[in-house]
């Protein structure tokens, strides 16, 4: 007789488990074709893109974001960059936040998208508004506070890689040969410099299809109303809800699922004003992790560091908001999404305003 | 009827025990004067300001003095006799005099196991009583503490709800954000059934008056707080979570994850404010 399985066994969703280890697997791979294909993207980036300074940095991230659609490739990207030489640590960390501008533009650009199918502007567009305002509103504090950390040197010597030796060796057995693999075949077909150009964009395909299916392997979270009894009550301290934010994006790793999660707490779809400003502060900051995860992947020191940094001044400036002038903020914050969906006029001037500084960011010397 | 008034003989209490007065004649309730010595000679202030109190009443208050932190002695009497509410003056203490200092309304409303008046600003009458609900079962409470105080004074109430919801996903119908009262009435939705619920409570407890719906939309304090001044209501009766124990381990921790709107709104307005909790 067989003896029967433990019940949480049966349980486990094993096609989400394979499906999460997929996509770390291609989540590592895609660092290191990044990696092994960023060396020769470095005159392009400081000649061609002309990205020498802090703002040109933060106005490249923050483009490069809205053309892919989403943050977390561009930031691990930057990272690759740091690490090839094309940008320095300051350079580095203004294209991470400059990858958090162009994320939070999706949510908006869903919205409009959404009102442009007939639903009602003010209350599509909040959602969208208010998690950009927010992301504005903690990162630019951040970024000085970010910048003097990182000129101090601060945290200079900060970064496990001591404990990661026996990680590191495993990892380049397993893949630096299909990277090499991958350089050589491409090497046979194509002049220098198009197979490290190749290894790059590929790298980056796989890491945007790898975070895609990392989102698609999380088990489902989709509570009834009931569940939530004691919890919504919760929701209602900045502070409970601002750590439940940086919790559930730790595990999602993406703001705009940690922010759908919470749909069930009103089964409508409706979530409270009061609830959603510090959820998101704490979601913005725990939406670094698969960025920190690919610091340690890159096993450069200065990444960790940089990372590290970006995590640190973003907490520091969220809780400084929250211990000292919440509610002035959350005010402010909300009456700026009135104004602003108020009118297509106010919508368009705004939407252009957000496009026009990147790009001009890039035009600093 | 029993009604608990807590004084100091000061001016601020001074301010809670005529408005006290005032309620206990409406609703011929029997009175309970308390108050708490804490140096050795504030047992004779104590008893000159429950004197000039007793000159009001057409039937003579009890009388208690108990030696202590006024808090903790208010509830703690409030906890041993069968009062239905109890009354307080609030200095209306802010910012950084309140957190260094505290404040004993502040206390009183969070650890009341009995419903909280707390007295801020002069009122001489009660024509105008807005009852704040949330739109649950707790809600349906300070609706009926709002019908009993409407029957007293022949009071017009209005039955407010706010919210502050907004639409998290696209997909989502929103066809209830921003809509009036009379209308998410009309159209059964959860705050109209809501409303109508707590209207026929009030009507119920005893009002005769005029009695509103009213929803607002935005953030629940600074709503409450708008439509209590453009209402110049006398009173307001809002509900609040269960009333947690004082000086226990999980009431601590459950202090600072639950948020307390109920204080947020005594400290912004200056007007009476009765706090019902769910307990």
């Amino acid at each position: 007789m067989t003896p029967a399985a433990p019940s949480w066994l049966s349980q486990v969703n094993w096609r989400k488990v394979g499906i999460f280890v997929v996509s770390l697997f291609l989540f590592i791979l895609a660092i290191q074709l990044l990696k092994s294909g960023a060396k020769v993207l470095v005159p392009f980036i400081r000649d061609g893109l002309a990205v020498r300074n802090m703002w040109n940095a933060l106005g490249f991230g923050w483009l490069f974001a809205y053309l892919v659609l989403s943050g977390s490739p561009v930031a691990a990207t930057a990272l690759t960059f740091f690490d090839a030489g094309a940008i320095d640590k300051v350079g580095t960390f203004a294209m991470i936040a400059g990858s958090r501008f162009g994320a939070s533009f999706i949510v908006l650009g869903l919205g409009f998208v959404y009102a442009l199918r007939g639903h009602e502007r003010k209350v599509s567009l909040a959602m969208g508004l208010l998690s950009l305002l927010v992301t504005y509103a903690i990162y630019v504090p951040a970024l000085l506070i970010g910048y003097w950390l990182l000129q101090a040197g601060t945290l200079d010597g900060f970064h496990p890689h001591s404990a990661q030796s026996e990680l590191n060796s495993l990892m380049d057995v397993v893949f630096n040969p299909l990277v090499a693999g991958a350089n050589t075949s491409l090497a046979y077909i194509l002049p220098t410099p198009w197979p490290q150009l190749c290894l790059f964009a590929l790298g980056f395909g796989v890491l945007w299809y790898s975070l895609n299916l990392i989102d698609h392997s999380l088990p489902d979270m989709k509570l009834k109303e009931g569940a939530f009894g004691g919890m919504a009550r919760m929701l209602y301290r900045p502070l409970v809800t601002f750590a439940l934010g940086a919790g559930i994006t730790t595990i999602t790793m993406s703001v705009s699922v940690s922010l759908s999660l919470l749909v069930p707490l009103s089964a409508r779809g409706y979530i409270r004003r009061e609830n959603v400003i510090p959820y998101i502060m704490g979601a913005n900051i725990t939406t670094f992790v698969d960025t920190l995860v690919a610091a340690l992947l890159i096993r450069d020191p200065g990444a960790f560091t940089v990372v590290l940094i970006e995590m640190l001044s973003v907490a520091f400036v969220s809780l400084l908001i929250l211990f000292l002038i919440y509610h002035p903020y959350e005010r402010g914050l909300l009456r700026l999404v009135e104004i602003i969906g108020a009118s297509n006029r106010n919508l368009a001037v705004f939407l252009a305003i957000i496009v026009i500084i990147p790009v001009a960011l890039m035009f600093v010397r | 009827m029993q009604i608990l008034i807590g004084t100091d003989g000061t001016r601020v209490s001074k301010i809670a025990t005529d408005f006290g007065v005032m309620v206990a004649r409406a609703a011929s309730a029997e009175l309970t004067l308390f108050g708490v010595a804490t140096t050795p000679n504030a047992e004779t202030n104590l008893r000159a300001a429950f004197a000039e109190v007793q000159r009001q009443l057409p039937v003579a208050a009890h009388e208690k003095i108990s030696a202590g932190q006024a808090a903790d002695e208010i509830i703690a009497e409030a906890r041993s006799s069968l009062y239905d509410f109890l009354i307080v003056g609030s200095r209306g203490r802010r910012g950084l005099a309140r957190l260094l200092f505290g404040s004993v309304a502040s206390r009183l409303a969070r650890y009341s196991p009995i419903p909280a008046l707390i007295v801020k600003g002069r009122r001489t009458a009660v024509l105008r009583v807005l009852a704040c609900t949330s739109g649950d079962a707790r809600g349906e409470r300070p609706a009926r503490w709002a019908g009993q105080i409407a029957q007293w004074f022949n009071a017009e109430v209005t039955i407010l709800h706010v919210m502050s919801q907004m639409l998290l996903a696209p997909g989502v119908k929103q066809d209830e954000l921003g809509v009036s009262a009379d209308t998410a009435i009309a159209d059964a939705t959860r705050e109209g059934q809501h409303l109508q619920r707590a209207m026929a409570l009030v009507r119920e407890h005893g009002a005769r008056n005029t009695i509103r719906p009213r929803l607002r939309y935005g953030l629940v304090l600074e709503e409450v707080v708008a439509e209590a001044n453009e209402g110049d209501y006398d009173l307001i009766v809002i509900g609040a979570h269960e009333s947690p124990l004082p000086n226990d381990a999980l009431s601590g921790l459950a202090k600072y994850l639950f948020d307390d709107v109920a204080d947020q709104i005594i400290s912004a307005l200056n007007r009476p404010v009765l706090v019902v909790r769910s307990s």
